[in-house]
């Protein structure tokens, strides 16, 4: 672990949160799960599933499906689109990130399926595909990036109004994903440590220097209150999630091209305060199929079961969070969304021939009758589950 | 250092945000998958006049190796070795045209053990070499009896010491000192008749392996009462095979089966050192290397009973593409012809990115957005 390493004036910080009436925030529970709010338990609500979809820029867009009607919608966004999140005290709001390098995100309100809102990044900044809200919902953390030199941002937008308000460091390059914690105040960031620049795409320009981390970065300070490594300097730490206990769980992308062998690293990690990370293991059989990369995480709390996708490998692999064994494994054709489905008891995966499978989160086992096909639908890599009332 | 930009507040609310409201575009899609397409058809045509066609043909060639092989034990002499270490070559050759299409009974059944591809052609999966551990298991079973040489003990066998790889150092070096000399063969056979148990067990093994996958090509896969090729075809694996883990069961289109399976292939000439160490000591990789490329041609143009070709489908607004891939292949086959190491990686790679974009784009079909394109 790292010294913390100030870079932000605390009071200027406070002073900047409290001219626009900003307060600590109060309430626990990621951005992600709403359960606390009685909000998802309502037999009148409907669930729905979103996601970045399309295969072109003429059907770039925000995807919903409403699985027990078997109905899809979408909002066309001309910009290909990423990760989401939902307003934890306007459950009906659901922001939609672009794509990294983006410059966009949009606000869709679930109970019209309108698009009410478009942001955009400021100069010499550009979108990482991620961010959450805090824990009152009246600020949005942005993952970005500054242009010019690549370093990561976390930029602080209003959680209503979506004007941006203040940022600060990732403590990294390339960061990604990023969530809340349960304290309510810390955000976990990955930075995958991979530099790119818009003007190259999405091209690496430094393999050879690349240095991943987790970070814990105070939302009050914008302090870095820890790092962390995994062991292989190569493995770019890229998506997360975080369980109610704090457990972090991470998903990694080896870089084989900056690697001079062709052992097989383990994809797949957690990380517990005050520990250092852990790697999950899996049989060498089912490693070598995931080819280096993994692409999405979700943490399902009653189980204890963490569940990882790898589109590279057609596979979703369940480890259990406390003794960190694999717990099985599901095949699926370019799987990568995952979420968790609003009766907390499968996970939902998502493909982008747009499929939709529910394993169900005890036994592991697929639940066929839940299957759904939309052949037109091309789920991107991440699905968020929500529910609205009807 | 870089500060808060708390400071510059004032200049981003300017551009940050705009409101907007849009209409909402939707659809209600059907729950049932897409009929038969054109490029359906394509695809049961390059099944029916190419890839069976090539699972048949190792078949042949297997079983006259072992035909060969027990005909050698039958009668050791320098004519017979002749001829087996020619159909060795030959069936490497057929191995070769049908390594591309490691899918369905090649491909393994259950993602925890290894796949049939890998008792075949011990190679093919990590690009790892065995022959010390093959040679340190010859010696080891000339310790045993003819008893213990049974069909079972070599079904039992780590896919690391069996298949083609095992057949070649039997047929073509000397096992007590790896002499490649034929007298030197020859007379460790006539002077150790153990050897040819594990020479005949070895060929049974394989062509025991290679039956197992023609079978399930074209009569029953996976003990469904149907054949792979009409499972493929007729979109049946999803729903018949949804075990958890289950590879069959994911939903993989057959285009895309077939199409990552060849690319694979291509990736793995480009990055394992096959030059170095497929068929070196039978001096035999190159020709069966050219399988690879009249196999890669005849899946994209067809062969004389085809009426639908990839390249015909790919022409509609594509024939720059199909011109690419063309030179390509061409690219490919030289640096075979003229047996460059360094050449056969780089037109392999390039040849592993046609088929991960150019022809797939040109059908108008996604690999996978995720696999493709992830984050």
């Amino acid at each position: 672990m790292k010294p913390n390493k100030q870079i932000l004036s605390r009071r200027l910080f406070s002073q900047g949160l409290l001219s626009l009436g900003a307060s600590v925030p109060l309430l626990s529970h990621s951005a992600f799960d709403l359960s606390w709010l009685g909000f998802n338990n309502s037999s009148n609500n409907r669930e729905r599933f979103l996601s970045a979809q399309g295969r072109n820029s003429e059907h770039y867009g925000l995807g919903w499906i409403e699985p027990k009607e078997a109905i899809s919608k979408q909002v066309l966004t001309g910009f290909r689109g990423h990760g989401l999140c939902q307003n934890p005290m306007k459950p009906e709001q659901v922001i939609m990130f672009s794509r990294r390098p983006g410059l966009q995100g949009i606000r869709i309100n679930t109970l019209t399926g309108e698009q009410d809102a478009v942001f955009n990044s400021a100069p010499d900044r550009n979108m990482q595909g991620h961010g959450c809200f805090s824990a009152d919902g009246k600020f949005l953390y942005c993952v970005e990036s500054e242009t010019s030199t690549g370093l990561g941002k976390i930029t602080i937008r209003d959680g209503e109004t979506l004007m941006q308000i203040g940022e600060f460091e990732s403590y990294g390059i390339g960061p990604h994903e990023m969530a809340l914690m349960p304290d309510k105040t810390t955000l976990v960031i990955a930075n995958g440590g991979l530099l790119t620049h818009p003007d190259s795409g999405r091209k690496v320009l430094n393999y050879s220097t690349m240095r991943s981390t987790l970070s814990y970065v105070d939302t009050r300070s914008g302090e870095l209150i820890s790092e962390h490594q995994v062991p292989e300097t190569k493995a770019s730490i890229r998506h997360l999630d975080v369980a109610e206990d704090g457990t972090v769980a991470v998903a990694l992308q080896v870089q084989r091209k900056a690697m001079s062998n062709e052992e097989l690293r383990p994809l797949a990690a957690i990380h517990k305060q005050g520990q250092e990370i852990k790697l999950l293991q899996a049989p060498e059989a089912l490693l070598v199929k995931l080819n280096d990369y993994m692409g999405s995480v979700k943490v399902h709390n009653p189980s204890r079961t963490v569940a990882f996708t790898s589109p590279k490998g057609n596979l979703a692999m369940f480890w259990h969070l406390d003794n960190l064994k694999l717990q099985g494994y599901h095949g699926f054709h370019d799987v990568c969304g995952l979420a968790i489905s609003q009766d907390n008891k499968h996970f939902v995966l998502s493909n982008s021939a747009g499929k939709i499978r529910q394993i169900n989160a005890y036994k592991l086992e697929e639940n066929i009758r839940k299957r759904l096909n939309f052949p037109t639908k091309n789920w991107d890599n991440h699905m968020l589950s929500v529910s609205i009332p009807s | 250092m870089l500060q808060t930009k708390l400071s510059q507040l004032p200049k981003f609310g300017f551009f940050a945000v705009s409101l907007l409201l849009t209409a909402c575009y939707s659809d209600t899609d059907s729950k049932v998958s897409g009929g038969y397409t054109e490029l359906d058809r394509a695809i049961e045509q390059v099944i029916d006049h190419t890839i069976i066609p090539t699972m048949d043909n190792m078949l042949v060639k297997s079983e006259k190796l072992n035909s060969l092989a027990i005909q050698f034990c039958d009668s050791r002499n320098a004519d017979n070795l002749l001829l087996l270490q020619d159909q060795w070559k030959a069936t490497n050759q057929a191995w070769y045209r049908l390594l591309p299409f490691t899918l369905g009974p090649l491909e393994t059944t259950d993602a925890l053990s290894e796949s049939a591809v890998s008792y075949i052609d011990s190679h093919r999966d990590r690009g790892n070499d065995y022959k010390t551990s093959i040679r340190t298991d010859i010696t080891a079973m000339m310790a045993l009896t003819t008893e213990d040489l049974n069909a079972t003990y070599f079904s039992s066998k780590n896919f690391t010491i069996t298949g083609l790889l095992a057949l070649e150092l039997l047929s073509f070096e000397r096992s007590d000192d790896q002499d490649q000399n034929n007298n030197a063969i020859l007379a460790e056979y006539m002077n150790q008749s153990l050897k040819c148990d594990i020479l005949q067990g070895q060929s049974v093994e394989l062509l025991r392996r290679i039956e197992l996958a023609q079978t399930g090509w074209k009569i029953n896969y996976r003990d469904s009462g149907k054949s792979y090729r009409d499972l493929l075809v007729n979109k049946q694996l999803e729903s018949s095979f949804t075990g958890i883990g289950d590879p069959d069961g994911t939903g993989t289109p057959a285009f895309t089966r077939i199409i990552v399976s060849m690319q694979e292939y291509y990736d793995y000439l480009g990055k394992r050192n096959v030059t170095l160490n497929s068929a070196q000591i039978s001096n035999a990789l190159w020709p069966a290397l050219s399988q690879s490329a009249i196999i890669t041609r005849e899946v994209l143009s067809g062969t004389d009973t085809t009426t639908l070709s990839l390249y015909q489908l790919m022409s509609n607004g594509y024939k720059p593409d199909v011109e690419f891939v063309k030179e390509n292949i061409i690219a490919f086959e030289d640096s075979i012809t003229n047996e460059n190491t360094a050449d056969i990686i780089s037109t392999a790679k390039v040849l592993d990115g046609n088929l991960k974009r150019e022809i797939p784009e040109a059908l108008n079909i996604a690999l996978g957005l995720n696999f493709n394109d992830g984050d």
